[in-house]
């Protein structure tokens, strides 16, 4: 075998956050088709399982770079084999940045509330960039952007319930025995 | 999506299935960057105009008349948005033709170029596709990963339904609807539960294959460069430069504001 | 080659070691079974000899565990694959790629070789394995046995000199189970330590060197096969049968001529696909019906249809003699899917059984009580369901499978996995159930189960009475004991497609 490496994730981690990014995908999916694409309730839901998943995934790897490196894998993947548009990509890597960056700023992923921190700041702030990236698109009529607002406010919301949804959900873990303290 | 995940379908006419996933990642990020910057309809007009070709060179005409129907829906909706705010706020509605057609020809010139994509790549392909970008380590594993499990979880959701149809459970929108968090428990419980077990398992197995340990990849097969990956990117360029040369010519907003 | 010394090994948040004082030795052309109760340290034995324990779960190991003469704690997990490889339970869930050549290919690709080391490499795996037909083949595809074969090709490719298989035969019918045995005893006499974890014994009655019993993290018995037909022990230990007779052949066909299920001219086939079954009828009792049938005889498509998640192209099914569409099926009907992770949503185990009798109109909470009480549950009502064992989460959604008083049960390979104290366990408990206003339908490869639990089989492919009179080449006919019309059982039938 040629010379062992040491990596920052371990093959272990980076198998959680595909595994999880494949969940997070199908998930959404599911609700979308089951409850319709246009339904507020599944527009809710869909961000709701989103947002619960990816706090899930950090409480299993608390590592600084783990959100980015779920963002960039989950929208390559969705580029490549899901038909999901490119341009929304620099939106999505800034705002895990600045997710990672408010986490190190308040004592990092080991403080217990760092992954729920983290997927807030990820979720508003993606969704801000967003917009921005719509705005470019939309630019010349910019009022058809405000077709666009509600429905990322009710996504919004839905992400904001994640964050407790998320939350409930590794106690639930904890009380499994799957997560440990 | 099915269709995607069949090792043994029949080979899709036509030749872009066989284009290299690269090549066609590569064309929606030109095609990205110049739907962005050109900003007048003659420019538009082109991008979308060769961006059709594209997509009709899939051959499969049925989805492409069905992701019209949605984009003309989603459009329908926002001119109805637009038209309702119109009647508090006039001044909303004080854009052009240019005003309304430009962002529309984006968005399509968007759909010509990502539906292809996700139509006519196979997820045997993406393997291959992801092993010759020469990803690291940190990016390709997860992206393996979400490969290989994408079509495990859709059958696990299938499992999942049918055993809440079973006890008798109803799934339906309205289902759904009138009953959120009880729908959320039943459907996504098993799937969290599930992705929990597999991460595990699939974890120990990346361990013990020794994934990562060694310095380099070498790739045991890939996808090979073609002259057609080529032509197609030079095309693509080809028809952005015009598209900007008529943005020089006949003029249009700059990247950063309206008229 | 394997060899552990005084080991006694805790997990990291235990009070109690895992393993205890254990000393064991697998050497180069030997096979040795170790078997053992749930929980008793089996696959923590495992984990220690592939370094898993304590590179990867840490917690404290004394003693020794050796592989090649090396201490474990010396190597990493991957240079110890190289020496041992393992096989788990369900390959599947190791698998990277989405086709067999690359998964074959998949982990060396990170070792730095060459390209044409690494093509040998897996032309030789392939050839070992006999996989030749299917290189290009979806593992979606692929059946239990070959998903198996896949696994072990995937070890092979790293020229391991022992081997650790981890409950291999799970998931195997008895046909790939004898392939297995047949395998690892070429294996063993090519030199290679081989180190077999099971419940199941008979599969290796003639291939086994050793067996070695566990209990609480102790080796309790050691010897040669013989051992394990000593009736006593195997109760002591909680162990399966050391023999198991094919009850595939000698099972009665349903006799019943007017049964609880009936399905009069019932014909379906796959969408472009010869039919499954074309105009057939039968009936099925009350009480315990194995169904009976080689891969792709249509024994998963003929319990969807009859549980009702599909609809028959033609004929009719009737309840107690009532025509029922497939919604009406539903109603009547239970149906438990192998993996019980699918079936499982609520926080506890009482939470949720009472789900399923509300939906079934019971809100009586006694009902809850009675049925975790039957299944032997009610110390559990608390817990969570995804932290019981395999047995108990077994037990579990049968018995909310159960709430809905079918009339109709069919269990999907519920002794998967189990070991003999826990599957006789489910089985009176499943047989407690079965009575003449329930038929229960089986299917299973496990034929310890079948031996104890059918009472009369269903064997397919089924046969109409038109078929019978004009029989085609290929297709003989027979008239079974109590089969009318007849039904007769095809074992090989290398034309069959799996469903």
């Amino acid at each position: 075998m040629s010379e062992l490496v040491r990596r920052y994730w371990s093959a272990h981690e980076l198998v959680v956050i595909g595994v999880f990014a494949a969940a997070a995908k199908v998930s959404t999916l599911l609700v979308a088709l089951a409850g319709g694409g246009m339904n507020p309730v599944s527009l809710l839901l869909k961000n709701l399982i989103y947002t619960t998943l990816l706090v899930v995934m950090l409480y299993r790897v608390r590592k600084a770079g783990t959100l980015l490196l779920f963002s960039l894998v989950s929208m390559l993947v969705s580029a490549l084999l899901l038909g999901a548009s490119i341009t929304l990509l620099p939106a999505i890597l800034l705002g895990a940045l600045m997710a990672e960056a408010s986490v190190a700023l308040c004592g990092g992923y080991s403080r217990a509330w760092g992954p729920v921190l983290a997927v807030g700041v990820f979720d508003i702030a993606s969704r801000v960039c967003s917009l921005g990236i719509s705005w470019l698109f939309m630019r010349e009529n910019p009022s058809l952007l405000m077709a666009a607002v509600p429905v990322v406010i009710l996504g919004y919301l839905g992400a904001a319930a994640g964050l407790f949804t998320g939350y409930n959900a590794v106690k639930e873990l904890r009380h499994a025995g799957i997560v440990r303290q | 999506m099915r269709a995607l995940f069949d090792n043994n379908a029949a080979d899709a006419a036509g030749w872009l299935p066989k284009v290299d996933a690269r090549a066609k990642l590569a064309l929606s990020v030109v095609a990205a960057i110049g739907s962005l910057v050109v900003s007048n309809i003659q420019g538009q007009l082109l991008l979308c105009g060769f961006s059709m070709c594209y997509a009709l060179s899939l051959r499969k005409p049925k989805a492409l008349l069905w992701a019209y129907l949605f984009f003309t829906l989603m459009c329908g909706m926002a001119m109805g948005c637009m038209w309702i705010m119109g009647q508090f706020m006039p001044s909303l509605n004080k854009a052009g033709f240019t005003g309304l057609v430009v962002p529309f020809l984006r968005m399509l010139t968007m759909l010509h170029v990502v539906l292809p994509m996700a139509l006519s790549t196979r997820v045997q392909d993406l393997l291959n596709a992801l092993r010759g970008m020469r990803l690291p380590f940190c990016i390709y594993l997860p992206a393996a990963v979400v490969v290989r499990f994408i079509p495990t979880f859709l059958a696990d959701v299938q499992q999942v339904t049918e055993s809440l149809r079973l006890r008798g459970y109803r799934l339906s929108p309205w289902g759904i609807t009138r009953h959120p968090v009880q729908s959320m428990r039943l459907l996504f419980t098993p799937l969290l539960f599930r992705s929990l077990r597999t991460s595990e398992d699939l974890g120990i197995a990346a361990e013990l294959k020794g994934l990562g340990y060694g310095k380099t990849m070498t790739p045991y097969k890939t996808c090979h460069w073609a002259l057609r990956d080529t032509l197609l990117l030079i095309a693509a360029c080809a028809v952005l430069t015009a598209a900007l040369t008529l943005q020089m010519h006949l003029g249009g907003t700059s990247l950063g504001g309206m008229r | 080659m394997l060899r552990c010394k005084n080991v006694t090994y805790t997990y990291p948040h235990q009070q109690a070691p895992a393993v205890r004082d254990l000393s064991l030795a697998v050497e180069p052309g030997e096979l040795v079974l170790c078997t053992g109760a749930s929980g008793c340290g089996k696959s923590t034995l495992i984990r220690l000899l592939n370094g898993l324990c304590p590179h990867y779960f840490s917690g404290t190991l004394q003693g020794r565990v050796l592989v090649n003469g090396t201490p474990t704690t010396e190597q990493t997990p991957p240079q110890l694959a190289r020496q041992a490889g393992t096989l788990f339970q369900d390959p599947e869930q190791q698998f990277f790629a989405l086709n067999v050549e690359d998964e074959l290919s998949f982990a060396l690709e990170w070792q730095g070789l060459g390209i044409e080391t690494m093509r040998h490499a897996v032309a030789g795996a392939v050839r070992q394995f006999g996989l030749e037909e299917i290189c290009r083949s979806s593992i979606h595809q692929l059946s239990e046995g070959q998903k198996q074969k896949v696994g072990l090709a995937s070890l092979w490719t790293q020229r391991p000199h022992a081997l650790v298989l981890d409950e291999p035969t799970a998931n195997l019918d008895p046909e790939s189970t004898a392939e297995l045995a047949l395998k690892l005893a070429q294996l063993k006499e090519r030199g290679m330590a081989i180190l077999v974890v099971d419940h199941r014994l008979y599969w290796l009655a003639d291939v086994v060197d050793r067996v070695v019993v566990m209990r609480e993290g102790r080796i309790e018995a050691e010897g040669d096969f013989a051992m394990l037909h000593d009736a006593e022990l195997r109760r002591r230990f909680g162990l399966r049968e050391a023999r198991v007779p094919d009850a595939r052949r000698t099972l009665p066909g349903c006799t019943s001529a007017h049964g609880l299920i009936q399905a009069r001219n019932l014909t379906h086939a796959h969408k472009g696909r010869k039919p499954l079954y074309e105009d057939v009828n039968f009936d099925l009792p009350g009480g315990v019906t194995a169904i009976i049938g080689h891969n792709g005889a249509g024994k998963t498509t003929l319990a969807r249809i009859l549980a009702g998640l599909d609809q028959q192209q033609n004929g009719e099914i009737l309840i107690r003699d009532q025509p029922c569409d497939a919604k009406q099926r539903m109603r009547h009907s239970g149906l438990v899917l192998q993996n019980a992770d699918h079936q499982l949503h609520m926080r506890t185990v009482e939470q949720e059984v009472q789900t399923c009798l509300e939906l079934a109109g019971q809100k009586d909470p006694e009902h809850v009580r009675m049925l975790l009480e039957e299944f032997g549950l009610l110390h559990l009502a608390g817990r969570h369901p995804q932290s019981l064992s395999g047995g108990e989460k077994q037990r579990l959604v049968v018995a909310c499978a159960l709430a809905k008083r079918p009339s109709l049960l069919i269990l999907d390979e519920p002794t998967s996995g189990l070991d003999g104290a826990n599957m006789n366990r489910l089985a009176a408990a499943i047989e407690r159930q079965a009575h003449q206003e329930r038929s229960v339908l089986l299917i299973t490869h496990d034929l310890e189960l079948l031996a104890g639990m059918g009472r009369q089989a269903l064997r397919l492919p089924l046969i109409s009475p038109r078929q019978i009179e004009t029989p085609q080449a290929g297709t003989p006919a027979r008239r079974q004991h109590g089969n009318t019309p007849s039904i007769t059982a095809q074992h090989n039938n290398p034309t069959a497609q799996a469903v």
